[in-house]
């Protein structure tokens, strides 16, 4: 899902540039106090998360958990994002660093509109929160990706049903993972969801 | 506890993925190209392109299903490579021809001076020929296998960018709160 440099247009990079910076201030202002260490350790674990590939599917794809930033940061999911990004950029050449931008958001905004929808669902079930946060971050990550990628390829009903194919299993499993990840904090450390 | 869930995502199913590597080798006249994915999965029927030392495009094909593509190779000093893979995927790679060429012409001039001299020594040049190019197909694994090592992730890179991020929202904790 790390778009590699030389690939978009420069519109495209400043778009996905300044959606990011902007993204990010509103993100940064969110944070207080000790929300600190809840946006360091996720954005740590997103960082881990793209590290692991996953085994199913035809091509090769790896987890993102951007679901499980969405649900527990809302708009913090943007610094977030953009420190693991930029450390997977220049520690090991994921994406790049003139996409950093671009790809900030194509996982950021699933992230935060993903807050939007399930939050409230938070009190109700909190399983089914989990799974379905991180179920459509992945999905509406595919379609941002696709969208980005517009302006080089015009197929892009092509490229969507590629990525999304190629998701769909991964989809299913970051969904059962946030899942359990959501229920395993909720009793161990339970004032992780709040705020 | 969540660096238990990290530990336990890392010995289990980790491996790692997402990023297009590009291996190239000679064999005989034609340069073999081989894309694949960080964590050894073939980059299948993607555009393969090849610019001359100009930028002009001189060769366009397709991987085969193993990640597979072969040319010949061309009349020009150095090549570059391109591999566009699915879903923003994209690798460059230079490539030097000139040394083979240069290579060529001393030994058809050391041949010329000497073949009235020593019949065999055509054979000689053959075997070495020869010799050349199976250490080059024998190797060619070897060279594959570096490559791939190079290029993954090393865990000590994880563990020094979890601290990175830590860092990071620490400078800017520390920062912000005056």
């Amino acid at each position: 899902m790390h778009i590699s440099e030389g690939i978009l247009s420069g519109s495209v990079l400043a778009t996905g540039g300044v959606l990011a910076a902007s993204g990010t201030i509103i993100g940064l202002r969110d944070i207080k106090g000790e929300d600190f260490v809840k946006v360091s350790l996720l954005s740590s674990s997103f960082f881990v998360a793209s590290l692991i590939h996953v085994p199913v599917g035809p091509s090769s794809a790896h987890l993102v958990l951007n679901g499980l930033c969405g649900i527990i940061l809302g708009w913090k999911s943007f610094p977030a994002i953009l420190v693991s990004l930029f450390l997977q950029a220049i520690l090991f050449q994921f994406g790049g660093l003139t996409t950093l931008g671009v790809n900030t958001c194509n996982m950021s905004i699933p992230a935060v509109i993903s807050y939007y929808l399930f939050r409230p669902l938070i009190k109700k079930n909190l399983f089914l929160t989990g799974f379905l946060s991180g179920f459509f971050s992945i999905l509406l990550a595919c379609l941002f990706v696709s969208l980005s990628l517009i302006s080089t390829n015009k197929y892009f009903l092509n490229i969507a049903k590629t990525i999304t194919l190629v998701h769909l299993p991964i989809a299913f499993i970051e969904g059962i993972i946030t899942g359990f990840i959501l229920t395993f904090l909720k009793k161990t450390k339970s004032e992780i969801m709040g705020g | 506890m969540k660096k238990i869930i990290f530990l336990f995502f890392l010995f289990t199913i980790l491996s790692f993925a997402h990023k297009i590597n590009l291996f190239t080798y000679k064999e005989g006249n034609k340069i073999f190209v081989e894309g694949y994915f960080s964590d050894g999965v073939p980059v299948k029927n993607s555009l393969i392109e090849i610019y001359n030392e100009k930028g002009e495009k001189i060769i366009e094909g397709k991987t085969n299903e193993e990640g597979l593509y072969s040319f010949e190779i061309p009349e020009c000093k150095k090549i570059k490579i391109v591999l566009t893979g699915d879903m923003g995927h994209k690798v460059e790679k230079e490539m030097e021809i000139e040394e083979k060429k240069t290579l060529r012409k001393e030994e058809t001039k050391t041949t010329k001076k000497e073949v009235e001299k020593k019949m065999d020594l055509i054979d000689k040049e053959e075997i070495k020929k020869i010799v050349e190019a199976s250490i080059e197909k024998a190797i060619a694994p070897l060279i594959k296998e570096i490559q791939k090592e190079k290029e993954k992730a090393r865990i000590l890179d994880i563990i020094g960018g979890i601290g990175y991020i830590f860092g990071i929202f620490g400078i800017y904790l520390y920062f912000s709160k005056k």
